[in-house]
């Protein structure tokens, strides 16, 4: 089933509790992952995939398709896990470094992380990007959308997605360079 | 050492992170839960939001009293203020400028006792004393 048809259903189909159960079974797992980039604990990406699907569903009746359904959702996702980086910074007083940092410490121990030595210093290289090149490095590199669907899920034109993209290679493989 | 460049090629692109095992078995039953619970919650009133907030003001408040409390407390614990330790810049040169007038009416009293005291250490002793130290002849003598 398509997106818009998917959307139809939850509006019109009389069971939008069926309709969400499908968008549900359809996203999750895409969703997850990108989650789980931004936050790399296995249990903070699964609450907050879990309260991204909470928005998803109040804000549903609202969506009239101006954009697409799954680029939507990659908003809420994002929103909801930089909402969770900035509460755990300020519930610890912590600056963002230090919160890279903590999380970048968390991969060594990380009984959910099965990557070899270069994924483990690529993942720890990735922590050290701005938070935004971060997002749109594993967006593009990890999760191969198109800068089309990532300047709608981000709000960031495309040619600055680019830039941002090349810079983040760039200094990734600075950072990776033995 | 050469550095050897470091190229980002497709082959880092596989995920390296997992989860337990079944977990998106059962994700969306979970998911479908967890919002139908938040679906049964009424939305939360002004007062339950600010609840937090309000907590914080609250204890905030507290401790500036406590704190507030606790100074007025060991102040009223402690010594009185030794006259002696002026309290401001302003006491202070006052109490210098008494202290200089203190000065000058003792050196005036220490001048004016070798007339008067009987017990003071007469001329002899001095030049006893100054003859012990160092001090040369014609300085004791001028000194005189």
């Amino acid at each position: 089933m398509t997106d818009k048809e998917l959307v139809r259903l939850f509006h019109e189909g009389g069971n939008p509790n069926y309709a969400f159960n499908l968008i549900v079974r359809k996203y999750q797992e895409r969703l997850y992952w990108h989650i789980r980039k931004i936050v790399v604990s296995h249990d903070d990406a699964d609450d907050v995939l879990q309260n991204a699907f909470v928005k998803a569903w109040s804000a549903l009746p609202d969506f009239r398709g101006d954009s697409q359904l799954f680029t939507w959702l990659y908003r809420i996702a994002t929103n909801e896990a930089l909402t969770f980086m900035k509460s755990k910074r300020t519930k610890f007083f912590l600056p963002l470094a230090d919160v890279e940092h903590q999380l970048s410490n968390k991969l060594e121990d990380d009984p959910y992380f099965n990557g070899n030595e270069i994924q483990k210093k690529l993942q720890k290289a990735i922590l050290k990007l701005p938070q935004k090149q971060r997002l749109i490095f594993n967006m593009r590199y990890f999760d191969e959308m198109k800068y089309e669907d990532i300047s709608s899920a981000l709000g960031t034109s495309v040619g600055a997605l680019k830039a941002s993209y090349h810079h983040a290679v760039k200094k990734l493989e600075e950072l990776l360079t033995e | 050492m050469k550095k050897k460049n470091f190229t980002l090629t497709d082959e880092f692109r596989r995920n390296a992170f997992t989860t337990p095992d079944g977990y998106f078995e059962s994700l969306s039953v979970r998911i479908i839960e967890t919002v139908a619970a938040a679906k049964r919650q009424p939305p939360l009133s002004w007062r339950q939001a600010l609840r937090p907030q309000m907590a914080f003001a609250a204890g905030f408040v507290a401790l500036v009293i406590a704190g507030y409390g606790g100074v007025r407390l060991l102040d009223s614990l402690s010594p009185a203020t030794d006259p002696a330790v002026p309290a401001s810049l302003e006491d202070f040169y006052a109490a210098s400028l008494d202290m200089k007038h203190l000065n000058e009416e003792t050196a005036l009293h220490v001048i004016h006792s070798d007339e008067t005291n009987d017990h003071s250490v007469n001329t002899e002793d001095i030049i006893n004393y100054l003859a012990s130290t160092r001090m040369s002849l014609a300085d004791i003598a001028s000194l005189e």
